[in-house]
């Protein structure tokens, strides 16, 4: 067939393709990239098109700025990266009141002015985050700033705001214990519920002063931003925020309690089985996660000894990810022995901790291409780039290793991958939880 | 008359889709919105969505695209399929509408040519993998199996869905019912597929810089589907729902109660009253609140008024209104239906005031912006706009700029029909001795006709003491199926 854009196949379709579009066709040469401008180019775009400012203010939260191919978008996401058993109650009413701007008696008019700048807010509770990212257009950028620090400063809720915002929390974690999923993956990680007595205001104006204006709290600016000129905004606008001396140590990741069995019933129709292992990630940064994220593909990835081992058993196998534990979790299909499934998820587990170099080399080397190749496709927005720089940083590497993480992913050796999967998946502790279909479950 | 003619004419429908003979055989339309950057989105878009499932069947549109995407493609087999995604980091989400389905491919854009060449592949020549078929299958019934366990505001949005399009293609969401997933086969799936999967059905977005070659690599893979005219259009007539009708659905025990209640609504896609209508709904009670919030004995139900089927990602040829409900553990959810249903009639009738308008205008052009600024976002309203004939993102531009309240308000008069609506009530069921064993009934199986359209069966009648609304009452296990 002859090269084409867009014929004119029924002139109803292509018209209105056309008039929509308002986009010329790209230049008709072969074999190189078409840019924007119908240019061609050789190589593709860079990954990333500028530098990173990354600095910690005094005392207080770490600010990460950087560049992303986004025209006219931005994203700033204010995250607290704590294990979710570290949680307090206090963390989860918090975010709801910054999230839903009723954090200060004059919020609700900050909501609307967050409307006007054209920027929406998302909350986000994540396993080993809360997180709040709003994604807006570049211009209203200085505006976010502006508002991002006076989320924090000027945190003074009232008691009818603090008691809608433990009633919001309370809904959600509700329907969180709802969703078999969600609960399979809080009791594997060992998540606390909430507590029946709330939280007071002046409890959780000294939470924020301790624990969010601190060191386990970063300000990502994600986007189409000139990095200089954000980062001399941002120390303007944050440095003038009082810095109280934090009452937390930075994050370490411990890990799940090992060597337990938790049964549960859940609303559900289908036995759900997992298994968590301790996964300190937070030792030197970013080579050890990227031993972790090899290890989880290795160990549920598909096409790996877990699903042939499985079989017809599983109806769904996968691993969310959680700092601090890797889980491996199943949906055992109709009549599936849940006795048996685990214990062929242990088999292959101890497996994966017995093998030697030799036999893992192949599968590292696949697992290791997936990841890179994965890494490029969600690093090309401000929101992937903002979602993988907190789960970068979370682990306790710089937010250079956003760009670092493709090359040591590249590089690491196999044999770090295979003395981790024998220190982490052998005989050693770990936790076991099924639960069970329980309709009549809250 | 010529037949041919008399064929031409019977193919005819409100949105684009079906087209003239000799046109059919041309390649498969292309549009590429461009964006700097190391990634690709690649997208291919079939109007073979969920309102072609044959009655008795639905649930196959659903089936055919996860069989699609996941049962192999071009002769690799299934395993090696995923094995080379996989490789590739990325892999196929598939989205199934009441109209549309599509298969969207991010991909690196170092390995976006056989990221290509898998798609058009998996498009085209599907290896339909038998294995991959029953996997499938049974993951889609042990879902609407646990649908059935809440939670409540998607029991009641199926349930409303039922109710006002029943006997409709709309009637039934995309992934079927329990008493009609069992029954389907892979010979139904690839029958489905030959009638809808064909090449004037189809349109290929591009989001991201891609090489020229590529793209007509990927061209002239998908062009590869039969030029034959696509089978089957979606019916226009809506059924009548005269009066107002409680459907109660039994839930789990110890599930929190929510209503929906709405009717269906004749606007075509381009019809502009269709946008009025819809900003209309948003000032009323929209998802920043609205009018009827200032109803002190409803504000704490929360309710919410909304378009379903006007968003861009599920759009139907005809939406319906839908109002809903968190009524709290006291309260008599029929009664603040009607309570609310009064109140949206008379908000209706008083109108919406000229601010409110360009309140609701200034933030849906911000959303709108949102969507076009990134490219997959730009590309798919293009293909919406080119398979369905809804307005592309310069047109609805155009359109929210030159709306005003008199337009707002003649829609919600002309359309607001709140004596004639269906209500439906989720709350808690009575607990069950054991586990519940939902699987549909053997005769339900073995004959598809006998698992029934999709209407809603009724199993006790009973006249309720609000506005002596009539109402029917079933379990969420019958809802379903």
């Amino acid at each position: 067939m002859p090269p084409r854009v867009l014929p004119l196949v029924r002139m109803s379709t292509a018209a209105a393709v056309l008039a929509a579009l308002s986009v010329s066709p790209p230049a008709a040469a072969v074999g190189c990239v078409v840019l924007p401008s119908g240019e061609c180019a050789d190589e593709p775009p860079r990954l990333l098109g500028g530098w990173v400012a990354d600095e910690r203010l005094a005392g207080g939260p770490r600010v990460v700025v950087v560049p992303t191919p986004t025209p006219g978008r931005v994203t700033v996401e204010l995250r607290l990266d704590r294990p979710l058993v570290d949680l307090r109650d206090s963390d989860r009413v918090i975010a709801e009141l910054l999230g839903s701007g009723t954090g200060d008696p004059a919020g609700e008019g900050r909501g609307l002015r967050r409307d006007g700048l054209g920027a929406r807010t998302h909350l986000e509770l994540a396993p080993g985050a809360l997180i709040l990212r709003t994604d807006g257009p570049a211009d209203a950028l200085p505006a976010l700033i502006e508002l991002e620090a006076e989320r924090l400063a000027r945190f003074a809720p009232t008691a009818d705001a603090v008691e809608r915002a433990v009633d919001a929390v309370t809904t959600s974690a509700r329907r969180r214990a709802s969703a078999p999923d969600a609960q399979l993956v809080d009791l594997a990680v060992g998540v606390a519920p909430l507590s029946a007595v709330p939280p007071t205001p002046e409890e959780l104006r000294a939470r924020v002063a301790s624990t969010w204006w601190g060191p386990s709290t970063t300000l990502i600016i994600a986007g189409d931003v000139e990095v200089d000129a954000v980062a001399d905004r941002v120390r303007a606008l944050w440095a003038a925020i009082p810095a109280p001396t934090p009452d937390v140590a930075p994050l370490v990741f411990e890990g799940v309690a090992p060597a337990d069995l938790v049964v549960a019933g859940s609303r559900a129709t289908r036995t759900r089985v997992a298994l968590s292992w301790p996964l300190p990630i937070a030792l030197d940064g970013s080579r050890r996660g990227a031993v972790a994220e090899l290890l989880r593909e290795l160990l549920v990835g598909p096409g790996t000894p877990l699903h042939r081992a499985l079989g017809a058993d599983a109806l769904r196998i996968w691993s969310p990810e959680t700092p601090g534990s890797l889980v491996l979790a199943v949906e055992l299909a109709p009549g599936a022995d849940p006795d048996a499934v685990l214990q062929a998820a242990r088999r292959v587990a101890a497996d994966l901790s017995r093998a030697g170099a030799d036999t893992l080399t192949p599968a590292v080397e696949r697992a290791r291409l997936h990841l890179v190749q994965r890494a490029t496709v969600e690093l090309q927005d401000a929101h992937g780039w903002a979602h993988a720089a907190g789960r970068v940083m979370a682990s306790g590497a710089p937010p250079e290793g956003i760009d670092r993480r493709v090359d040591v992913l590249r590089t690491v050796p196999v044999d770090d991958v295979r003395q981790a999967a024998a220190e982490l998946l052998g005989p050693g502790p770990h936790r076991t939880v099924v639960l069970l279909p329980t309709p009549e479950a809250p | 008359m010529s037949p041919w003619i008399l064929l031409l004419a019977g193919c005819w429908t409100r949105a684009p889709g079906p087209v003239p003979l000799d046109l059919a055989a041309d390649p498969v339309p292309m549009v590429q919105a461009t964006a700097e950057r190391s990634r690709v989105d690649l997208v291919v878009t079939l109007r073979a969505g969920a309102a072609l499932d044959p009655v008795g069947q639905e649930g196959l549109a659903w089936l055919t695209a996860q069989t699609v995407a996941l049962g192999g493609a071009g002769g690799r087999g299934a395993d090696d399929t995923a094995d080379a995604l996989y490789r590739l980091g990325t892999q196929v989400r598939v989205v199934v509408g009441p109209e549309l389905v599509a298969l969207h491919l991010p991909c690196a854009l170092d390995a976006v040519a056989e990221c290509a060449a898998l798609l058009a592949d998996m498009v085209a020549a599907p290896d339909l993998d038998p294995a991959v078929f029953e996997r499938v299958r049974a993951q889609a019934i042990a879902g609407l199996e646990e649908r059935a366990l809440g939670p409540a505001p998607e029991l009641a949005a199926t349930g409303l869905l039922r109710a006002v399009y029943a006997g409709h293609p709309y009637g039934h969401g995309p992934d079927g019912r329990l008493g009609s997933l069992p029954t389907l086969q892979l010979s139904d799936v690839r029958a489905f597929r030959t009638a809808h999967w064909v090449r004037p059905a189809a349109l290929i977005g591009i989001a991201g810089t891609v090489p020229k070659d590529v793209a007509n690599q990927l061209q002239d893979g998908v062009s590869r589907l039969p030029p034959t005219l696509p089978l089957g259009v979606t019916a226009l007539g809506l059924p009548k729902t005269p009066g107002r009708r409680v459907i109660h659905v039994q839930g789990a025990p110890g599930i929190r109660s929510h209503v929906a209640a709405g009717h269906a609504v004749d606007l075509a896609v381009d019809d502009p009253q269709r946008l009025a209508l819809d900003v209309g709904l948003a000032v009323l009670g929209g998802p920043a609140g609205g009018r009827l919030d200032a109803v002190p004995e409803l504000a704490a139900a929360s309710p919410r008024l909304a378009l379903d089927g006007a968003d861009v990602r599920a759009l139907r040829q005809q939406p319906a209104l839908r109002l809903d409900l968190s009524p709290g553990e006291d309260a008599d959810p029929v009664g603040l239906a009607v309570l609310a249903l009064d109140a949206l009639g008379a908000a209706a009738a008083q109108g919406v005031t000229p601010e409110e308008v360009a309140a609701e205008v200034g933030r849906r052009l911000t959303v709108l912006d949102a969507q076009t600024d990134a490219a997959p976002g730009r590309a798919h309203m293009v293909a919406v706009a080119g398979l369905l004939g809804a307005p592309g993102p310069a047109a609805l531009r155009t359109r929210l700029q030159a709306l005003d309240a008199a337009a707002v308000n003649a829609a919600l008069a002309a359309h607001v029909h709140v004596d004639d609506v269906r209500i439906v009530v989720v709350g808690p069921g009575p607990a069950a001795a054991s586990p519940v064993d939902l699987a549909p009934p053997a005769d339900a199986v073995d004959d598809p006709v006998a698992s029934g359209p999709a209407t809603l069966p009724v199993t006790a009648v009973e006249e309720t003491d609000a506005a002596s609304v009539q109402g029917t009452t079933l379990s969420a296990q019958e809802l379903l199926r």
